[in-house]
């Protein structure tokens, strides 16, 4: 399991909470090994009401997949409104190439 | 197997331990008693040896005595000499003087209590004859009852004559004697038996409560005068000590512990091994047979006949990943709605494994079912949207679906967050915009893109692993597979297809872009129109 057997851990999360949502950051690399981890962070904020917005804090994100995109998309499902910030270039054109510019907001 | 139950290599363990213990324990205390008995075999002997010395010790008053009359024939010198010799003071309780008339003994003094031998005794005269005989001092014993007495005696010659005395010590009463402090007799059993025999009636001294004398012990004889005593010795306790005699308990307990701990976890170790090797197996076998319906499912459920018409030349691919080893979720489909029109499907559900191959398979049964009802591949796409729920189990499917008029060429394309295809004609090729809409079951409206395909020209329609590369962009993939698609249009010959064909475009693309074989799935699907 990646993250295990380094210092630092292959993908970083912390969750930020204020009046207006929930601020996700992440760092390192989304991947197959490690969207596991975002998902059980996310799972009791997607169960509350009181929180309906998102906000994803990618600048330190260096690497994201489909399976990134299936914790996003589990997110606009749930009926949350995501948000993601600072994405990296990679990350913008994954979001773009896969339609889901329509269902989340960028910034910028 | 029951909790109580062993395994083998457990019992031998027990078996082997418990053998090893027993032999230990054994040795040990064989040891122990052999040591023990040289100990009171030697202690034995060294009170033999004090004792020996007795005899000279006893008679020395007695003997000067008898020679100093036998030298000044003077009798009266006889009492005085040995009043100091007499009890209660000294050992003595009575002494006789006897003088030898032609061979008779004739009594001439007493001294002190009157003796137990009767002077006139045989036994009185057998002592006389045999001291008069020998030099050596003559010892016998006198019992009555209860009472015992030890008798001396010695002779000594004078110029006119021999005299003998005979000297009596008291013995125990009872056969018992309290030993001063400092013997060497304390701490040990013991019997002191007068002659060579340790026969009961002979018996002097003992402070055991049965006789004859039990445990280890020793028994020695000591030459006494004429005669000899007989000592046996056992000790009380332990000459070599308690820990010593405690050495063989130990290491059978001990042993015997060790033994069992051995055993339980010999027994644990073993029983754990079994249950991983068991599990294993089992894992094994589990993940074998899913593997295999899973495989089974997908050559299932990708099409085994793609329709058949003069107008398109169609080629399909399906590579399976190196990287996983379960089956994914890609997936292509063509299917003739009439025979005026074709429509073409490529999907990529999230995931691998069972679960993602079965919701493939439910789409594409659901997307032709659509499709064969005529619906627009807009309306299609959302309909089918209504099998995924992302929110549950985390699962998406992205869709390019299409359908094509053969007469027309016209395609009618919607894509639900699928790569948009390529457009190959003659040494071209573009990228296909489409109105893009997220993957399918979010509630999205997925618009129709109408295409114009000029005759002869090829859409190739993929999956993300065709194009997806760790550490890029998937604009730069997508940029490469465009070129590249250019260029195997443009090659030839090369794959043993006949040239220019769809199949053929394939190959070259393929081997153009991932020659290794492709870390994820990749589905290929190119539809050539031929007008």
């Amino acid at each position: 399991m990646a993250g295990l057997s380094d210092s630092t851990p292959a993908l970083r999360v912390r969750l930020q909470e204020s009046t207006q949502g929930v601020v996700v950051v992440l760092g390192g690399d989304l991947d197959l090994a490690t969207f596991g981890l975002l998902e059980r962070a996310m799972a009791p904020l997607l169960e509350r009401p009181d929180v309906r917005i998102l906000e994803f804090d990618l600048a330190d994100l260096t690497f994201m997949d489909s399976s990134g995109l299936s914790v996003l998309l589990r997110a606009v499902s749930a009926g949350k409104q995501v948000r993601l910030r600072n994405p990296s270039a990679i990350v913008r054109d994954l979001v773009t190439a896969t339609g889901l510019s329509a269902v989340v907001e960028v910034e910028p | 197997m029951s909790r109580l139950t062993l395994h083998r290599l457990a019992v031998v363990v027990l078996v082997v331990g418990l053998l090893v213990t027993i032999a230990l324990a054994v040795l040990s205390r064989v040891n122990y008693l052999r040591n023990e008995q040289r100990l009171v075999t030697a202690q034995t002997q060294l009170i033999g040896t004090t004792l020996a010395a007795a005899p000279l010790d006893v008679s020395r008053r007695l003997d000067s005595a008898v020679r100093v009359v036998a030298a000044t024939q003077d009798a009266t010198q006889f009492e005085p000499l040995l009043s100091s010799a007499l009890a209660p003071g000294g050992r003595y309780s009575s002494v006789l003087l006897f003088t030898l008339v032609d061979g008779t003994p004739r009594l001439l003094l007493t001294v002190g209590q009157p003796p137990m031998l009767s002077a006139t005794s045989p036994q009185a005269s057998a002592i006389i004859d045999s001291a008069t005989k020998s030099d050596a001092l003559q010892v016998t014993r006198l019992v009555d009852g209860s009472n015992q007495r030890i008798g001396y005696a010695l002779s000594a010659s004078g110029p006119h004559g021999a005299y003998v005395g005979y000297a009596e010590q008291l013995l125990p009463t009872n056969r018992r004697l309290a030993l001063p402090p400092g013997s060497p007799l304390r701490g040990s059993d013991y019997a002191l038996y007068f002659g060579p025999a340790a026969t009961p009636s002979a018996l002097i001294a003992t402070n055991a409560s049965r006789l004859p004398l039990q445990g280890i012990r020793s028994t020695t004889r000591v030459p006494f005068g004429s005669s000899s005593l007989t000592l046996t010795l056992s000790p009380q306790g332990s000459l070599l000590g308690r820990f010593a005699q405690s050495v063989a308990l130990a290491i059978a307990i001990g042993g015997t512990l060790f033994t069992v701990f051995a055993t339980v976890l010999c027994e644990r170790l073993v029983r754990r091994r079994t249950v991983a090797e068991e599990l294993t197996t089992v894992s094994r076998r589990l993940y074998q047979a899913e593997r295999s319906v899973a495989e089974t499912l997908q050559h299932a459920l990708l099409p085994r006949q793609l329709p058949d018409c003069p107008e398109l030349e169609i080629a399909v691919r399906y590579l399976p990943g190196t990287d996983g080893i379960e089956v994914g979720g890609d997936w292509y489909d063509v299917v003739a709605l009439d025979d005026r029109r074709v429509f073409f499907t490529i999907g990529d559900v999230s995931g691998r494994g069972l679960d993602a191959a079965i919701l493939m398979g439910s789409l594409r049964t659901a997307i032709n079912a659509y499709a064969v009802e005529g619906l627009d591949p807009g309306v299609i796409l959302d309909k089918a949207g209504r099998l995924v729920d992302i929110a549950l189990d985390g699962r998406f499917a992205t869709v390019l679906c299409g359908r094509i008029d053969l007469g027309s060429g016209v395609a009618e394309l919607a894509n639900a967050g699928h790569p948009g295809p390529v457009l190959v004609t003659a040494g071209r090729s573009e990228l296909v915009p489409t109105e893009l809409g997220p993957p399918i079951g979010l509630g999205h409206s997925y618009a129709t893109t109408r295409l114009r395909v000029a005759v002869g020209s090829t859409l190739v329609g993929y999956t993300d692993g065709l194009v997806e590369r760790r550490g890029e962009s998937i604009t730069v993939g997508l940029e490469r597979l465009r070129r590249a698609a250019g260029s195997a249009a443009g090659s030839a010959a090369g794959s043993g297809q006949s040239p220019g064909s769809v199949e053929a475009l394939l190959d070259v693309l393929l081997a153009d872009l991932i020659p290794q074989g492709p870390s994820d799935d990749v589905a290929v699907l190119g539809i050539r129109w031929r007008g």
